[in-house]
């Protein structure tokens, strides 16, 4: 029996390491064959190996087809279908693995002062001063031994007792981390040690008596760094790190000459920056990290798991900076920029001034992003929307708190249930619920209850293959059969609520009968504790997804039964449509701004505020900047999204003016085409800044200690990103010098006035600074100036109204009593009142 | 006397304008009647018509970009200067050009 299908691959890194190895444990589970196929690039897989589906350079969109051919294939392939469609892309952590930034311009200050330097890729951002620690270049490979000592057999047999035993404690290791990243680097290591191409290969050139065990598993890893250097992606050619890695430290465990070349484990000398060609990630994990201030590697990329892991940890990184160990003398001065990929040996002290500079810069960036996370989500008019993150595991909780996340709005249980073979208990999921109570530090928590069926098969949970899982078995319908699975959940929610303010919400529900026969769950679970004694919160609300146009269409008298609703685009979206969002001939139907559905969306928003319920959404729509004056007009109540897009959509929505959000939304439901609607949102901007909009006290310095125009320009575009008002204070910066390299904006009469137009500035601003002792300017007129008047501009064509203020504040600046006005200014509010005045003219 | 000016700077943000403001207001205090163009960021302000330059006695243009429509200008009378030096030394400008024209 067999079953195929095909499908564009979702996600954006890729079939890398970690996918690769849910991939093959769901395969693994299945008695027949496997097989993966790249359609782009015609290669093959075995998908019981995690490193031949890694080989196969499968990239996202990539055309993939991949057939099971064994008993109950239909199955078993929908379920890996699903995986690879549904569950895959909810588990990658962008943040995470996202490089960072390319690099912006060096400061101009390292040329100046002719400093040394060199240049990396960014690969952890901060700005630290330590000593270097060199660690040379790693043992040269050994071939691990000439041929073999004992029998193939013997050989073989003694691979697969080390294999294991390394495994077993790679696992323990695994077990014992507190770092979500480490953790998950392990658990690809553990795929990669425990993988079915591998050990075939050694088990391969062990039959062939060309090697014994050590020297077989150094020549299979040789030969899989060779299958995946060929390949174009960046990503995988660093998992030969990792390769390596295993491959040394178990050709070590075999012992024999291989045992030398297993990379030693490095001891700090004390707090510093170390410098190394490459480090394993298992060097890395046994580092003392209390020690290690920065990390410059040679040749690594960015997106090797040895970085990775750096900058979950924060600790500055610059990767790829080739040349630099044999530069650096062991206990040298060193300067490391993570943020912007350079290393700077034995700083000037205008150098070290500069960066000093900068990384108070950075910390205030940091704390005013914290004090800004703080504040609620309300637009520029004063409506309240309610920005939240959805998460899967405990841990992301206080990564979604330091971003500004008000609460959760979607708690997925089902991520709880990955990779078991049975249910978690009652006590269990207590405990995690109670830990989300417990870090909730006061804000709502809404855990769904599980959302599985067809499409997300459990080992523990034997369902019939449907023909069409998203239309079918799964949700909210499978609790009735269930009844068990969801009281033990529902017991354990209502108990871990008793600490912190969590709400129930379940998936999926199509019809009220569901939601009457849900509500008497809820009901029966807290009967059955209150009989047994046990604490907990009776009164928690119970709210529905709304995902199914049949509710949506109900949602008035679905808030009978329903306290809240939390709209479900993606599931929404494809329903409402008819289009499977996994195939790539109909995704094109199903668009967020087609009138058609921004209708639904708005009869869901207006029948639940009838009815005084609040309304939010958790589908991937929440977190597009664009769509977020859409979905402000429509009236939802609390927006939730993937944590990493918090911070920016609170600021934009800071911005929004919910009125003319609500006009837009209007005009756009009375649209046909799509295209029209697009038109509507793109015509929409925020209105243009009021004239006291562009200046602020904050924006104000009356007593600048800048030394240099290369202070100036970097205390300026400070000020701007910690108000709010830049997103990159170093793109700012380099926007400013930039203009400044084309002619000296030192006008004469002892002023400058810097300026940029660039896409790192967010909202049009001015800055003004006062010096202590006046700053060399090249001016026209030789002067030193004394008092600059920075602009900046966001990029584009749409900042007309704030063009006309600065063009205003120029001609201003040619009369004296204006310049007089500014120098004479007793404090940064008169400096504020003059500016906008003269903007008002 | 009547003059005509252009001013642009290649950001076409400050200098434009603040070469434009100075040489309107020197103009008043000189008793020169000059009307003055900008090609900034917003694109070409308070422009030029056929009659202003008809009846001015000079064009001066205060750039450090190339003008646009300069062919309006074609059989004129032209003073290029930088905007910097209209900023800085306005009234050296104007006085040079009166000389210049014989006024």
């Amino acid at each position: 029996m067999a079953f195929e299908f095909e499908f564009a691959f979702p996600l954006p890194l890729g079939l890398h390491a970690r996918p690769a190895g849910l991939i093959q444990e769901r395969a693994a589970g299945f008695a027949g064959d496997v097989a993966w196929e790249n359609r782009r690039n015609g290669l093959r897989a075995d998908a019981k190996s995690v490193l031949s589906l890694v080989a196969t350079d499968t990239r996202v969109h990539d055309p993939c087809r991949v057939r099971l051919d064994g008993p109950a294939a239909d199955e078993a392939g929908r379920a890996l279908r699903s995986l690879i469609l549904e569950t895959l892309p909810r588990l990658e952590s962008a943040a995470e693995e996202a490089a960072p930034a390319a690099a912006s311009d060096a400061p101009r200050i390292l040329a100046a002062e002719n400093a040394a330097f060199f240049r990396g890729a960014p690969a952890g951002p901060g700005v630290v001063r330590a000593p270097a620690f060199l660690h040379g270049p790693g043992p040269a490979a050994v071939d691990g031994g000439d041929g073999p000592t004992r029998p193939p057999e013997a050989e073989a047999a003694a691979f697969r007792e080390a294999a294991e035993a390394m495994a077993g404690d790679i696992a323990r290791r695994r077990d014992r981390s507190a770092e979500r990243t480490e953790r998950a680097v392990l658990a690809a290591h553990l795929a990669i040690l425990r993988d079915r191409a591998f050990a075939g290969k050694v088990e391969e050139i062990i039959a062939s008596r060309a090697k014994g065990a050590a020297g077989a598993v150094l020549l299979a890893a040789d030969h899989f760094a060779e299958v995946l250097g060929a390949s174009p992606s960046p990503y995988l050619r660093e998992r030969i790190a990792d390769i390596r890695d295993i491959a040394r430290r178990l050709a070590a465990r075999l012992g024999g000459p291989a045992a030398a070349s297993a990379e030693p484990d490095i001891a700090l000398s004390g707090p510093v920056i170390l410098f190394a060609e490459d480090l394993a990630p298992s060097q890395f994990i046994l580092l003392d990290k209390s020690r290690l201030r920065g990390l410059v590697l040679e040749k690594a990329g960015v997106t090797s798991h040895t970085l990775i892991l750096c900058r979950a940890r924060g600790i500055p990184a610059v990767a790829g900076c080739p040349g630099v160990l044999s530069r650096i003398r062991p206990g040298e001065d060193v300067l490391l920029d993570g943020g912007r990929g350079l290393v700077v040996p034995s700083p000037s002290p205008p150098v070290a001034r500069y960066f000093e500079r900068d990384a108070a810069a950075e910390a205030a960036r940091i704390a005013g992003r914290r004090a800004k996370a703080l504040l609620p989500g309300r637009t520029a008019d004063g409506r309240r929307v309610e920005i939240a993150a959805n998460i899967g595991d405990p841990e992301e909780l206080a990564g979604a708190w330091a971003e500004g996340a008000e609460g959760v709005g979607l708690f997925r249980t089902e991520l709880l249930l990955l990779g078991r073979t049975s249910a978690p208990g009652e006590e269990e999921q207590t405990a995690i619920y109670a830990r989300l109570a417990a870090e909730s530090g006061g804000r709502p928590i809404i855990v769904r209850t599980f959302d599985i069926g067809g499409d997300k098969p459990l080992p523990f949970l034997p369902l019939p293959a449907e023909a069409n899982p998203f239309l079918g078995y799964r949700g909210i319908r499978l609790y009735e059969r269930y009844a068990d699975l969801v009281l033990v959940q529902l017991r354990a929610i209502l108990r871990a609520a008793a600490s912190g303010p969590l709400k129930i919400m379940v998936p999926m529900a199509a019809t009220a009968e569901e939601m009457v026969a849900a509500r008497a769950l809820l009901d029966r679970a807290r009967s059955e504790l209150a009989a047994a004694g046990a604490p907990h919160r009776p009164d928690v609300e119970f709210g529905m997804m709304v995902e199914v146009p049949s509710a949506a269409l109900l949602v008035d008298r679905l808030a009978d039964h329903a306290d809240f609703f939390s709209v479900g685009s993606n599931d929404l979206l494809q329903y409402a449509f008819a289009a499977d969002r996994g195939n790539p001939a109909v995704r094109g139907l199903a668009r967020p701004l087609n009138p058609a559905f921004l209708r639904l969306l708005k009869s869901v928003v207006d029948a639940a505020h009838a009815r005084g319920r609040w309304v939010g959404l958790c589908g991937e729509l929440g977190g597009d900047p664009r769509l977020l004056p859409v979905l402000v007009g429509l009236g939802f109540d609390e927006l939730s999204m993937t944590a990493s897009a918090v911070a920016e959509i609170k600021a934009r929505l800071g911005a929004l003016d919910a009125a003319a959000c609500r006009a837009l939304v209007e005009g756009m439901c009375a649209a046909g085409l799509v295209r029209e609607a697009e038109e509507r949102l793109d015509a929409f901007a925020a209105p243009g800044p009021a004239a006291d909009g562009l200046i602020a006290p904050g924006l104000v310095s009356l007593r600048s200690t800048s030394r240099t125009k290369f202070e100036v320009l970097q205390e300026a575009a400070a000020l701007f990103e910690a108000a709010g008002r830049a997103g990159s204070r170093a793109e700012v910066e380099a926007a400013l010098w930039r203009r400044e390299d084309t002619f000296s904006t030192g006008i004469g009469f002892g002023v400058a006035i810097p300026h940029c137009q660039s896409a790192a500035v967010r909202a049009a601003s001015v800055g003004v600074l006062r010096f202590e002792s006046p700053v060399a300017w090249d001016a026209s007129d030789g002067r030193p100036v004394d008092l600059a008047l920075i602009l900046a501009i966001p990029a584009g064509e749409k900042d007309k109204g704030s063009l006309k203020y600065l063009a205003r504040l120029s001609r201003r600046l040619v009369h004296e009593e204006f310049r007089d006005g500014l120098r004479a200014a007793a404090g940064a509010e008169e400096i504020v009142r003059l500016v906008s005045a003269a903007l008002a003219d | 006397m009547t003059l005509v000016a252009v001013t642009a700077c290649p950001t076409g943000i400050a200098h434009t304008y603040m070469a434009a403001e100075q040489l309107e207001k020197t103009g008043r205090k000189l008793g020169i009647k000059i009307k003055v163009e900008t090609q900034g960021a917003m694109g070409i302000e308070d422009e030029l018509s056929a009659a202003d330059i008809r009846e001015a006695a000079a064009v001066v243009l205060a750039v450090g970009i190339p003008v646009l429509k300069r062919e309006r200008f074609d059989g004129k009378k032209i003073y290029e200067i930088s905007p910097q030096e209209a900023i800085k030394s306005p009234e050296a400008v104007l006085a040079r050009i009166k000389s210049d024209l014989g006024l």
